[in-house]
């Protein structure tokens, strides 16, 4: 069972959002790697902040992670048919990834329903707005491959950042285990996008330069439901 | 999978964080042993990188562990951890090297639903997708198939268990 530490400092971290766990990971500020999508709000009818720790909050963390799953499967589905993409290489791992969302989404969703809760189909509606203009101003194949970088990232920070706001143990390899493919989705893709090893700065590294993935881009916990 | 005898205590965040600095400073020491038959430019630059990076992780850890904090690596897992074969290419380094970080990533998912406080978890949840990613690009300067490098899930194939390597 979680210790009643760990529970205290959730429901203040769920109060004050991720910020919280960053300035408490003792790695400094926010090292999300190339996070391009704008900032999520924090608009939404229910959030952690309303739920005591417990299974209903695991739910709407479970109910968010299948909503980003669903956006991904979604995005990655409209990248392939887009024409822009003709890199074999590069064809083949959009397709490859656009599977392994579409499984994350239902293991989380299985997960949601052993959790007491409904599971969640719909894509994400705070990252679907504004990726709808991105898909339409694409016009090379780095345009794609940036956006799919974009919400990979957006995906391993909210994973790595939610895995410890979860009450159930048993959850918590979970999304960890998932967070950390798209980690590896986002290494691929930033290979293609930066090379091996890129320069200092980067926007689209394959992996953070510190050696830690940041968790600054993650979605709170209810955004986007 | 990892074997031995098990002990009846559970172990707390900061033998676990010890357990895994003294996993991170093994894998420091082989990268070096990697390093001497590695030497073409994209290959030596990307090892220094992920040897910085084991370092940094090595000393997070530390720092979570305190005072069980270890001197160095854990003879036992840096004996596990050794090749099966003689290195003599740089191919057999890079391969070599992505089995020690498939390891590496597997602990982390191993150990991640173990430990129960927030600084545990949340620099395990930073951590374990950074081993994942060394292990693609490795993967890629091996030139190895997408489904060689990328799992559905984070697998604990081959974890390393503070069971098997830590004295109670």
């Amino acid at each position: 069972m979680t210790t009643l530490p760990r529970r205290r400092f959730l429901a203040a971290a769920a109060l004050l959002g991720a910020g919280v766990l960053e300035a408490c990971n003792g790695h400094g500020p926010g090292r999300t790697i190339g996070a391009a999508l704008p900032p999520p709000t924090t608009s939404t009818t229910t959030t952690l902040a309303d739920i005591p720790p417990g299974p209903a909050a695991d739910v709407l963390i479970l109910q968010t992670a299948s909503s980003i799953e669903h956006f991904a499967s979604g995005v990655y589905t409209r990248l392939e048919g887009s024409q822009l993409i003709t890199s074999p290489g590069v064809l083949d791992a959009v397709r490859f990834f656009a599977d392994h969302h579409s499984a994350h989404g239902s293991l989380f969703g299985g997960a949601t329903t052993r959790s007491g809760g409904v599971s969640y189909t719909l894509a994400n509606a705070t990252l679907s707005g504004p990726v709808e203009d991105r898909l339409q101003a694409m016009r090379t194949e780095a345009d794609a491959v940036a956006l799919a970088y974009g919400i990979e990232a957006v995906a391993a920070a909210t994973y790595a950042f939610t895995a410890g706001q979860l009450s159930d143990p048993s959850l918590v390899g979970l999304m960890a285990g998932i967070g950390a493919v798209e980690g590896r989705h986002l290494a691929m893709l930033g290979t293609y996008l930066a090379g091996l090893s890129p320069a200092a700065g980067s926007a689209t590294p394959p992996y953070p330069a510190a050696g830690f993935l940041g968790v600054a881009g993650a979605i709170l916990p209810g955004v986007g439901l | 999978m990892a074997s031995g005898t098990t002990t009846s205590t559970v172990p707390t965040d900061t033998v676990l964080a010890a357990f895994v600095q003294g996993v991170e400073l093994a894998a420091v020491a082989l990268y070096a042993q990697a390093a001497v038959v590695v030497a073409s430019p994209a290959a030596v630059s990307v090892m220094a990188t992920f040897s910085a990076h084991h370092r940094e992780h090595a000393l997070a850890f530390a720092e979570l562990a305190g005072a069980e904090a270890l001197k160095g690596p854990l003879p036992g897992v840096l004996e596990a951890l050794q090749p099966s074969s003689l290195l003599v290419s740089e191919r057999d380094g890079l391969t070599f090297l992505f089995d020690v970080e498939s390891r590496l990533a597997s602990t982390h998912q191993y150990l991640v639903g173990r430990f129960t406080t927030v600084p545990a978890v949340a620099l395990a949840c930073t951590t374990l997708p950074v081993e994942g990613q060394h292990a693609v690009v490795l993967g890629t300067l091996l030139s190895m198939p997408l489904g060689s490098m990328l799992p559905t899930v984070q697998g604990v194939d081959g974890y390393l268990s503070p069971e098997q390597f830590v004295s109670p």
